[in-house]
């Protein structure tokens, strides 16, 4: 097996064995492999933060691997898979409010290592901008703009639904008020704008292969993760 | 000495005393029997006006029976008001017998013979009444050990003495209006019955308020026995925490004491696979192997989520997950032998949805696992992931040629259930964590044979 897409991989993991198992697996199969066994030995080497994908253990000696995944992630928008022994909610929480992409629990196979590393990457596409820049309304021309620079086109109702979301920013709007404001027709339920809204997502994840930026707020209504730029608003 | 007027009065007076305030005190809170108790209060008050009327107006003889009656009725309602809930029926009963015999009996045979069935009758009938109203006040477990009922047992069974005295001197007296005319027999009957009156309500106030005093002191032990009772329930529930707490540190631990060798006995593996070419037994045995560890690993996975999940602690972290990349991994988890097998259909490029990725994934592992073990040699298991619009969810589902005839049953979901075909060993984890899993994300899970006659495993998340 060899992938289609090359990258840069650093592999930091106190376990020597099988950090040696996975640099050789996924050398193999096409990636260029760099592999730590302390973050001290990882921050010594200059060339180390340039990776694409970083594979972190938590359980490092000397340094916290939620540190380590902070740091990594202040450094650049890199991929970062922590690939740990421990479970539970709070280690995966933790390791995602760090900056990580992926958690994946040990034991794993090298192949899955490298299945994850092929997923990671198609979120990391080329074309990806900056993780915390802004998705952009153009309310004249009725496009929105992901911060890759995808361009989805949006009919009057998901536009108006769009600047409705917009303009509540992370606070969010209930389902009626939603409706209201995006002037939905009425139904049971708020059926028709939970389907508007099913539709607007699935639009824009299939355009832009990323998540879109609304969010369901459990029994409570909409909002959007992150602030949408509106551009030429009426 | 009082004449039989004045102590009518007196007797009236203290009637309507007793009875506004066993009415004013509201004994019928703490007691069913109070209104039957005034019934009683009532009729004596009626009897007494007959007689004050009698003092007045000349009767004939016919009417002497009536004031004894109302005497009979009113002495009937106390034992009524005595008697528990349940003995009332039978007791009005034979009241009722008891005082229609002696108006029967008086109304017959009075005048036909030299003896004056109507006084002596009523004596006999009161003193009976009165016998049976000493024996409820001692007797009754309601009553008896009340301070206040021996008095009452007591003073009943003195008037009881005296009713029989009195019928016993009634049977020879010729002139039946005797007894409601002034006379010393006359005044000492109702001075004796006003006494009587008199105490057996004191000692009814008493009895009442100790029944109230041991109904509260009841309720306190009930309350401190509850009290006690939640005490050691709430212990009981830490300790159970607790225990479940080590119980779950220690399944960690070994979890990651096991699961730590598994992870280098899987790099190992995969290091010596590479070496090996695909077609040498030795690769065959390798893959073998690795099915083996995979097992071991879910079965791991399984058994300690599985175990939070029956505790109902399980936490699930929601974030904006790809399904799509959540089920690849997935498929990458069955191993090499088996991941031939399985063919990921996609229905689009990228579906998201706020999901716990290491539950779902885990979910949908063991889907795969399922459907493998019970599918047709040779042919694929298909998963596919797509959105359905109607429903609005996002679609994850597992289709299989079944090995053997399958039935769907939503009983499958449940912890403990196996299939028909299941191995003994199988404990039937692996259904019960896609079902809780989808409970998570409150979405749902369905099983049933398609149009095909495959096995269709769906899970539906909320989009």
């Amino acid at each position: 097996m060899s992938v289609t897409v090359s990258h840069n991989i650093c592999v930091i993991d106190d376990d020597e064995e099988y950090t040696l198992f996975v640099r050789r697996y996924l050398s193999s199969v096409g990636h260029t492999v760099r592999a730590y066994t302390t973050a001290q030995e990882f921050l010594a080497d200059a060339e180390a933060l340039n990776s694409d994908i970083f594979l972190v253990d938590l359980m490092l000696p000397g340094m916290d691997g939620i540190d380590l995944v902070s740091m990594i992630r202040a450094n650049g928008d890199a991929g970062i898979i922590v690939v740990s022994g421990r479970m539970g909610a709070d280690a995966f929480t933790t390791a995602l409010a760090a900056g990580a992409d992926m958690f994946v629990n040990k034991p794993v196979r090298a192949d899955q290592i490298a299945q994850a590393i092929a997923s990671l990457s198609r979120r990391l596409a080329p074309g990806t901008a900056r993780r915390d820049a802004p998705w952009s309304l153009d309310c004249a021309k009725s496009v929105l703009t992901s911060p890759g620079g995808d361009e989805i086109k949006l009919g009057p109702l998901e536009q108006r639904i769009v600047i409705a979301l917009a303009q509540a920013a992370d606070k969010g709007r209930s389902r009626p008020e939603l409706a209201q404001i995006a002037q939905v027709a009425p139904s049971a339920d708020d059926r028709n704008l939970d389907a508007a809204m099913f539709r607007l997502r699935r639009k824009i994840e299939s355009a832009t292969g990323k998540p879109s930026p609304i969010i369901t707020m459990h029994g409570k209504g909409y909002a959007v993760s992150g602030a949408i730029e509106l551009v030429n608003p009426a | 000495m009082l004449d039989v007027r004045t102590i009518l009065w007196i007797f009236w007076a203290v009637i309507i005393s007793f009875t506004l305030g066993m009415l004013l005190l509201r004994t019928d809170r703490i007691w069913s029997g109070t209104y039957y108790w005034i019934a009683g209060n009532v009729t004596s008050m009626f009897a007494i006006t007959t007689l004050l009327w009698m003092q007045t107006v000349p009767f004939s003889a016919k009417l002497n029976v009536v004031p004894g009656t109302m005497v009979l009725v009113a002495s009937m309602f106390k034992v009524l008001s005595l008697s528990g809930k349940h003995q009332r029926a039978r007791s009005a009963l034979l009241g009722a017998a008891l005082v229609a015999a002696y108006i029967l009996v008086a109304r017959t045979f009075d005048g036909l013979t030299s003896v004056n069935l109507t006084l002596g009758g009523a004596g006999v009938v009161a003193a009976t009444i009165a016998a049976w109203q000493a024996y409820l006040c001692y007797r009754s477990p309601r009553w008896r050990s009340l301070n206040g009922s021996g008095l009452f047992a007591a003073a009943a069974m003195v008037i009881c003495l005296y009713y029989i005295a009195a019928g016993v001197r009634g049977f020879n007296v010729q002139d039946g209006r005797y007894l409601f005319q002034q006379s010393g027999l006359a005044q000492a009957n109702l001075i004796i019955s006003l006494a009587y009156y008199i105490i057996c309500h004191i000692c009814l106030i008493a009895m009442l308020a100790a029944r109230l005093s041991r109904s509260m002191l009841d309720s306190q032990m009930r309350q401190r026995r509850q009290i006690n009772i939640t005490r050691q329930a709430e212990q009981h529930a830490v300790e159970m925490v607790a225990l479940a707490d080590e119980k779950q540190a220690l399944l960690d631990v070994l979890a990651h004491e096991v699961r730590q060798p598994f992870n280098n006995a899987q790099a190992a593996l995969n290091d010596v696979m590479m070496t090996l070419q695909s077609n040498s037994p030795d690769y065959a045995a390798g893959q073998r192997l690795q099915a083996i560890i995979d097992h071991i690993v879910l079965s791991l996975s399984n058994a300690i989520v599985g175990s939070s999940m029956l505790e109902r602690k399980t936490q699930s972290l929601m974030v904006t997950t790809d399904v799509v990349a959540v089920c690849e991994l997935a498929c990458s988890d069955m191993g090499l032998n088996w991941r031939n097998q399985v063919e990921l259909e996609l229905g689009e490029r990228a579906i998201f949805t706020e999901a716990d990725p290491i539950l779902l994934r885990l979910a949908i592992r063991n889907l795969l696992d399922n459907a493998l073990k019970h599918s047709q040699l040779g042919r694929k298991v298909k998963l596919h992931v797509g959105a359905d619009e109607a429903l609005m969810r996002v679609t994850i589902t597992v289709t299989n040629w079944p090995a053997n005839e399958f039935a769907p049953d939503p009983a499958l979901f449940e912890r403990g259930v196996r299939g028909k075909q299941a191995a003994p060993e199988n404990k039937g984890l692996g259904l019960f964590i896609v079902s809780e899993v989808a409970l998570l994300h409150h979405g749902e899970v369905q099983n049933r044979i398609d149009e095909q006659g495959c096995t269709e495993f769906k899970l539906l998340l909320p989009a």
